[in-house]
């Protein structure tokens, strides 16, 4: 680890679990639950695609997985939303399994199109099956977490903010043991050079299969948050919006870092909704967005976490 | 053609062929390898010896007729990472490495994938570089940041580590300096004393000679001379197809 991950992220954690005594203002409650999932799902996503190297175009098919069975659990067969949360990360981890098959063995373009159009794929089959899913209207009404007689829509989403967060710091904890493990060096070493890696003994497809797989647990997890907390499961979750957005979050936050991607879902999260309050500039902050990726890609690739870690150095006379 | 041998086999290939299209690349090379040895192939460039290589050790393809035999389990249709972890272990001609990874870290994935005990892990990692002298303190470096020379130690590191029966090289001295040539020379006998089989292409005619007890030479994907390596580099169709010409 190196100095930003051991001194400045366990501090900015403190602050995080202490924003709720400071900021008592609703909305801006949501907007840390919603940046804390989106965090979730752009680190889970950066391990497949920065440090798998693996084009990986279905990932918010995992999440959208997890939203339905989430609500299905829920609503439908009446499971209790706390276990229908961690339910949706196994769903999720089984359906990566499903997709892991074909696209393990497949390169480039080739991973692109097969994972987009699983995503597709789900979508319609999630369009088409109304009487389950809701068809395009979704699902809304959904049973809301409980911890005995204490409701946690209650005290300006107090209780969800901690579940957020505490899903945010799993996830990261999770994702920082695996990428600092020889399984993690391994993947590093299948993305910059397979032949090489297949030489050393590493079986290329056995590796995708597995980060396909782990990298679905905590965005299921996620997407079954996301479905109990706002109370809705919609078609939405699959969208383009939410998958630009997510990977637009991997980019700038640096690709292969798994860290960049929860700073720059925070920052993205409260920069969108900065600009969507000024008038005329509602739509203007997804333009805003686009050139920051482009400016990012073009002048710092490391995105904010090497541009953060630069700084750190500098200031420390390293 | 065939190079046969009575002695104890650990690799024997068998009539391999492979075509791209209208190109054939390797035809009809049959050898065997014994136990111990170290057994050099030459060739000028194009003559099909990393191809040779690519199809004994699958990466990045396998024959497409012919067989591989190693250890008397016939290998030509496994997967590369099974091969590898089978004892088969290659180096490649341009400097391969894991730009990311750290000396000791690629050394380390390697052993853990051709499994190597959990506990001996970093021990044996830090014994074998201290046995080929890599620079300590340049273990925890990133692979792009070493040399040329500290890459090709880290490539033979990284197949040793899983105590291969065979070490396959594909030209180790190339892009390197005298001393440097020298110094492989002495570290590949070395590893060779502890038993490790060598199959060795190499283009520096003077390292090949040195080391090899035995030697193959390819011209156009075919085997046109085998055998003790004083005798083959003086026999006529070698040196008109390797050396470019009949020498004095």
């Amino acid at each position: 680890m190196n100095r930003l991950s051991i001194f400045i992220l366990p501090a900015v954690l403190i602050v995080l679990l202490a924003v709720p005594l400071f900021v008592e203002d609703s909305y801006i409650r949501h907007l840390f639950i919603v940046a804390f999932m989106y965090a979730v799902l752009a680190s889970n996503w950066d391990l497949s695609l920065g440090y798998t190297g693996l084009f990986n175009f279905g990932h918010m098919t995992f999440f959208g997985v997890g939203v339905y069975t989430a609500a299905i659990a829920a609503k439908t067969l009446g499971v209790d939303p706390w276990l229908a949360i961690p339910l949706s990360g196994v769903t999720a981890a089984l359906s990566a399994l499903l997709i892991a098959a074909p696209v393990a063995r497949l390169k480039g373009i080739y991973v692109v199109l097969v994972t987009f159009a699983f995503s597709q794929l789900v979508l319609q089959l999630i369009l088409s099956q109304s009487q389950i899913t809701g068809g395009g209207e979704g699902m809304v009404r959904l049973p809301y977490l409980r911890l005995g007689d204490y409701s946690f829509i209650r005290d300006y989403k107090l209780g969800y903010y901690y579940v957020a967060l505490g899903m945010l710091t799993l996830s990261t904890l999770f994702l920082t043991a695996l990428v600092s493990s020889p399984f993690g060096k391994s993947l590093k070493a299948v993305r910059d050079n397979e032949d090489y890696a297949r030489a050393r003994g590493i079986s290329i497809t056995r590796q995708r299969i597995a980060v396909l797989v782990l990298s679905a647990i905590f965005t299921g997890v996620a997407g079954g948050f996301y479905a109990i907390y706002l109370r809705v499961a919609s078609p939405e979750a699959l969208g383009f919006g939410t998958m630009s957005l997510t990977l637009s979050m991997v980019l700038i936050g640096g690709v292969g870092t798994i860290w960049g991607p929860v700073i720059a879902a925070l920052i993205l999260i409260f920069a969108t909704e900065a600009f969507a309050g000024i008038r005329g500039m509602e739509e203007a902050r997804f333009i805003i967005i686009a050139v920051a990726m482009i400016l990012v890609l073009r002048l710092a690739p490391g995105g904010v976490l090497a541009l953060l870690n630069r700084l750190t150095n500098s200031t420390l006379g390293r | 053609m065939t190079i046969e041998t009575e002695l104890e086999q650990i690799l024997d290939i068998r009539g391999v062929n492979k075509a791209f299209g209208g190109l054939q690349a390797v035809r009809d090379v049959s050898l065997t390898v014994q136990r111990g040895e170290i057994f050099g192939i030459a060739g000028p460039n194009g003559s099909g010896k990393s191809t040779l290589f690519n199809l004994i050790t699958g990466i990045p393809y396998g024959p497409t007729s012919g067989e591989v035999h190693f250890l008397g389990n016939r290998i030509d249709r496994w997967p590369a990472h099974r091969i590898a972890r089978a004892g088969l272990c290659r180096t490649f001609q341009k400097d391969a490495e894991f730009p990311e990874l750290s000396a000791r870290e690629t050394v380390l994935i390697s052993a853990v994938y051709c499994g190597v005990e959990q506990r001996q892990l970093r021990e044996r990692s830090d014994k074998l570089l201290d046995d080929l002298k890599f620079a300590a303190e340049r273990r925890d470096m990133k692979t792009s940041e070493l040399s040329v020379y500290e890459k090709k130690q880290l490539m033979i590191a990284s197949a040793l580590i899983s105590k291969p029966h065979v070490l396959m090289l594909d030209e180790p001295a190339s892009g390197l300096t005298k001393p440097e040539i020298k110094a492989l020379d002495e570290l590949l006998l070395s590893i060779n004393r502890t038993g490790v089989t060598i199959l060795l292409i190499e283009h520096v005619l003077s390292l090949l000679l040195s080391l090899s007890q035995r030697l193959l030479v390819l011209n156009h994907g075919a085997i046109i001379a085998a055998g003790d390596p004083q005798d083959v580099v003086k026999q006529d169709v070698v040196i008109e197809a390797y050396l470019g010409g009949r020498s004095n």
